[in-house]
């Protein structure tokens, strides 16, 4: 009986220690992932594209190759600022609802 | 004969059976009219404060979208600003080092001469496109934002007008049942009232809505405007080369 005993307590120490050091291990992932969620979106901005894999060479075309490239990245910089514009009616569902605040049903 | 009245018989039954089937129908659906008339005005208060919730509820929900919207396109603007003031600059020092090399391989004066005027006409025609797109961007974002200062004033106007035409519709009602009119009566001018209010916020969101269609054409000008500068700046770089590569005899 005196053994049935020390087994038991000894399983519940188990768990409790298991329960801990889990408990630990996700809170620590949890507080390296965070940070670099955020980071992941400070840099997205920064994420710039790797075009100039040629070396700089003295030719007058590669010269004016790299500089007739930057034309499609403010291209596309124009292009969506231009979808800034779908944003001018975002609150229109929440204006429909609120036309809808009355119920004929109700009365 | 005992056919007969064994055959009457089933049909009494029958129509027994229906009746039985309809009677409580009618009884109850007489109950119910007469139910409706008295409730209207009854009930009337509980009603009315809660059509009073939900438009503060929903006034809420306007105002917090119009939040968020903002905080999205000043996001968004700030991202693109900078990400495009990032490569710009790493554009600039890739072309210098273009210079230095195209420097170098000068040899003699006109050679060297001929890489200082591509360099000056290069930068001259880079400056101008830039100073376009970044314009054409800047007011475009101004447009944007009048668009939803006129948008937001146009729908302020029309919750009030909306406000203002419930709380009409609900005293009058409310007057109507104190003057003991015919409750049915009061019901349905309040429901031909309030018809009339949705049907008028429809329309002046209608209205609003169409603010949004007048930024195409702006964005048309402006799809025009850069590509005019566009096709200045490749004109201009164009040149630069051709002057450049004559100088060094290609």
């Amino acid at each position: 009986m005196k053994i049935g005993w020390k087994i038991w307590l000894l399983v519940a120490v188990v768990i409790v220690v298991a329960i801990a050091i889990s408990s630990i291990v996700i809170y620590q992932g949890l507080k390296t992932a965070s940070p670099i969620k955020e980071e992941k979106r400070e840099t997205q901005s920064q994420n710039l594209p790797n075009i100039f894999s040629k070396p700089v060479t003295d030719n007058i075309d590669d010269a004016v190759e790299t500089i007739l490239s930057e034309i499609s990245e403010e291209e596309k910089s124009f292009d969506e600022a231009l979808k800034d514009a779908d944003l001018v009616a975002s609150d229109s569902q929440a204006i429909s609802d609120f036309g809808q605040s009355y119920d004929e049903k109700e009365f | 004969m005992k056919k007969n009245s064994k055959r009457l018989f089933t049909i009494f039954l029958g129509v027994l059976i229906g009746v039985s089937f309809l009677l409580p129908n009618l009884i109850f659906a007489q109950q119910k009219s007469s139910r409706v008339q008295p409730t209207f005005c009854q009930r009337f208060g509980e009603n009315f404060s809660r059509i009073g919730q939900r438009i503060a509820e929903r006034e809420k929900k306007i105002e917090a979208n119009r939040q968020e919207r903002g905080k999205k396109l000043s996001q968004r603007w700030q991202t693109r600003d900078s990400r495009l003031n990032q490569i710009r600059n790493r554009w600039n020092e890739r072309r210098q080092q273009h210079y230095t090399k195209l420097e170098e391989r000068a040899k003699t004066d006109t050679q060297k001469q001929a890489v200082i005027a591509f360099r000056t006409a290069v930068e001259a025609a880079i400056n101008a496109r830039r100073a376009a797109i970044d314009g054409a961007i800047s007011k475009f974002k101004e447009d944007i934002n009048q668009a939803i200062t006129s948008r937001n004033s146009k729908m302020d106007a029309a919750k009030e007008e909306f406000k203002k035409a419930v709380n009409a519709a609900i005293e009058k009602a409310k007057s109507d049942c104190a003057l003991g009119v015919d409750p049915k009566i009061v019901r349905q001018t309040f429901l031909t009232s309030m018809k009339a209010v949705q049907e008028k916020f429809k329309n002046d969101k209608l209205a609003a809505e169409k603010l949004k269609d007048s930024l195409k054409p702006i964005q048309a000008t402006k799809k025009a405007e850069i590509k005019k500068a566009i096709d200045d700046f490749k004109a201009a770089i164009e040149k630069a080369r051709n002057d450049l590569k004559a100088a060094f005899g290609e």
